[in-house]
């Protein structure tokens, strides 16, 4: 099945999964975030690894993958899933003596080879794991597929399984030095800025903040897609009349 | 709610202090885009709290100075700023998010965790629970009835003056706020931020919100329009010393703004800063409620609330005021409200409109905003009844249960006691109650107790 193949792209299909999940991240930042992890939720479910596609321009480029804490918790979770669960070849491909990893990084490339040699399942819903899994690891090599609307809709709810997962999950994320080290930088940088701010208040009558490098941070939505959705669905939805600026309506 | 172009006003009515830096997560972060946006507003003066109070920092002020000497190699990533975003707002000692946001919804329940405080600048609750991608036991939502009660009251500076009795009044006023409430006392003034005016009342722990009206022109133009005018007072116009003075007639018509300030309190109690506060402000007395009525009251949604008819107590369908001079259960006096914000703010637009094609500013009801509000809002939509207790009057019996008094009219220093002291009388308006004063009130007490905590 492998013939043909460059070596070092031979070598990287031989680590997958008989069984791999590939999900189709959307939308913005932190969408993207709590997909990741809860793609890794359903991969577990699954017993197939997880491909995330490396250099595309997601979230998960920023985060530190290979060796890292998360690829270590995923690999021994994975793991510890499969020993418990029925005997089969779902639980002799991950419960072998060789560690298998959980998450699996490629490129756009790779991932296409990949999917190309593999039978084919969508996820339709959030609920269909048992009969999923039973057929993915039936028609090995199978790769499934998980969009972005049914990732989004996976209920991440308190108290829950699902809701202490997610977080031991995201526990273990960590952006890479590049971005720990501006966050830093911004962070020493604050000193001076607070000396401005203090200046700047004292006169108005505002105490100094006991902590010289404090700052706050406003997430402020204000860009054109924002004023788009608040007229399209704040305001049609009557919930808010003259939300986007309600001083246009009163300028005399 | 929105309250993009407000969100100003919502950090300094939370509390959020501007002596130290305020780091902006968003795209729009270069001088160029933020003046953009500013300009998207037909009110010059929209973002000026945020960015003249507040000491803003952007990603963009940031890489100017950062990267001179570093460059990451992961800059020019389309979510490098979110990650380093996001860090900073795990970080910030407050974190200030979009309640429609996954960004803001993600961090906020991140902080949570970790105990650390968050809040949303546009009330609601939180998509991210509400669609249930993410949702905590504990839901994320500005409480309908918020465990703080907000004060609010209405402040202008005299022209060229520091120590006008209204300073005075309104230095009595919070520190028996202070001393006998849990309220969070908030002014809303047209002062500078740095003027001393306004610096005194921050530094006496007031919140205040500076703010622009877009109607004063319209008041200058009413009061220099009547001025000398031997028509002023005819017809049923009721005389009153605010039709021949600016600065009064806007710091009362300032009342008018508050629903569309952008405070995320759906409830707002207002009262003008001639009084004196003698026992806490609670819902269940401002609801004229029991506590156990008030629990199921707090517990049901905005919209399965029963709001109390005009001039009956209870939840006000726009808001609730309580007697004037007499003791009277008629909602008549505008020193002392409870308002629905929310549905003041709906009505905003057609109210404003009515004050400024009305061609005065005095109806047959009454002058000024209080003569606006009783009759714009009537019928229907008249206002609910708030109890006597938050009203008293100082001219009126004694009372140990009451809430706050008002010195409704005659004030301690100018007019009560020159007047208990050798019978001197600034204003022959106030003569009656001054009367009151002296038979049956209990005005000299009450000033003395104003004079302590002005000497205080």
């Amino acid at each position: 099945m492998l013939s043909g193949l460059e070596a070092p792209a031979k070598l990287r299909l031989a680590t997958n999964s008989p069984v791999l999940l590939e999900f189709e991240p959307c939308a913005g930042f932190a969408e993207q975030e709590m997909q990741a992890v809860k793609a890794l939720m359903v991969g577990s479910e699954l017993g197939a690894q997880v491909v995330f596609i490396s250099n595309n321009g997601h979230v998960w480029d920023l985060w530190e993958m290979e060796n890292s804490k998360l690829s270590q918790f995923a690999d021994s979770f994975f793991r510890d899933n499969a020993c418990d669960g029925p005997p089969g070849v779902q639980r002799k491909f991950w419960c072998g003596q060789t560690r298998m990893p959980a998450i699996s990084i490629l490129d756009q490339n790779d991932f296409d080879l990949a999917r190309s040699l593999r039978k084919r399942l969508r996820i339709e819903n959030a609920e269909q794991f048992e009969s999923l899994r039973n057929n993915l690891w039936l028609y090995q090599p199978s790769i499934a597929h998980l969009s972005c609307d049914v990732l989004s809709k996976f209920p991440i709810v308190e108290p829950g399984v699902e809701w202490e997962l997610f977080w031991k999950i995201w526990d273990k994320v960590e952006f890479k030095q590049d971005i720990q080290k501006t966050k830093q930088k911004i962070e020493e940088r604050m000193t001076l800025y607070g000396a401005g701010a203090r200046e700047k208040t004292r006169q108005m009558g505002f105490t100094s903040f006991p902590n010289d490098t404090a700052f706050n941070v406003l997430h402020l939505r204000m860009e054109p897609d924002w004023r788009i959705f608040c007229e399209l669905t704040l305001n049609a939805s009557g919930r808010c009349p003259f939300c986007f600026d309600v001083f246009f309506l009163i300028v005399l | 709610m929105n309250n993009t172009f407000e969100v100003g006003n919502v950090l300094l009515s939370e509390g959020i202090t501007p002596s130290i830096p305020l780091y902006l997560a968003t795209t729009v972060s270069t001088k160029r885009t933020l003046e953009q946006w500013r300009g998207q507003s037909s009110a010059p003066f929209v973002g000026d709290n945020l960015f003249n109070i507040y000491t803003i920092i952007t990603h963009e002020m940031l890489a100017e100075t950062i990267f001179n000497e570093w460059t990451p190699r992961l800059g020019h990533h389309k979510m490098f700023w979110p990650a380093v975003s996001s860090l900073l707002g795990m970080n910030a000692n407050m974190f200030v998010g979009n309640s429609v946001s996954t960004f803001s919804g993600f961090l906020m329940q991140q902080r949570l965790r970790i105990q650390k405080r968050s809040i949303h600048y546009n009330g609601g609750s939180l998509r991210l629970q509400e669609t249930k991608q993410l949702a905590p036991k504990k839901k994320w939502r500005t409480e309908l009835f918020r465990k703080k009660i907000k004060w609010l009251f209405c402040i202008q500076p005299r022209e060229g003056q520091t120590q006008d009795s209204s300073a005075h009044m309104a230095k009595v006023a919070i520190k028996s706020a202070f001393a006998k409430t849990s309220l969070v006392a908030i002014g809303v003034t047209t002062a500078s931020p740095t003027s001393k005016f306004a610096a005194e009342l921050v530094a006496a722990g007031v919140r205040l919100i500076y703010h622009t009206p877009s109607w004063v022109p319209h008041i200058k133009a009413m009061i220099s329009q009547w001025e000398g005018s031997n028509n002023r007072f005819s017809g049923d116009k009721k005389p009153s010393h605010l039709l021949s003075d600016v600065d009064a007639m806007v710091g009362t018509f300032l009342r008018i703004d508050i629903p569309i300030l952008g405070l995320l309190d759906p409830f707002l109690f207002y009262a003008d800063i001639d009084i004196l506060f003698q026992n806490d402000v609670t819902w269940p007395k401002l609801l004229g409620a029991t506590d156990k009525q008030f629990k199921k009251m707090k517990d049901l949604p905005y919209e399965q609330q029963v709001f109390a008819k005009p001039g009956q107590e209870g939840i006000p369908m726009f808001f609730a005021m309580s007697a004037e001079s007499e003791m009277e259960k008629v909602a008549a006096n505008a020193g002392v409200m409870l308002w629905n914000v929310q549905s003041m703010r709906r009505s905003y637009p057609s109210f404003l409109n009515f004050i400024v094609t009305s061609g005065d500013i005095t109806w047959p009801i009454g002058p000024g905003d209080q003569g606006a509000l009783r009759t714009f809002y009537q019928g229907d939509r008249g206002p609910s009844y708030l109890p006597y207790l938050f009203n008293w009057k100082a001219y009126w019996p004694r009372n140990p249960t009451a809430v706050l008094v008002h010195f409704h009219g005659p004030k301690c220093e100018g007019d009560i006691l020159p007047y208990l002291d050798d019978g001197r009388i600034r204003l022959p308006l106030f003569h009656f109650l001054l009367k009151r004063c002296q038979e049956g009130g209990n005005c000299l007490e009450l000033c003395r107790q104003y004079m302590n905590y002005l000497q205080d």
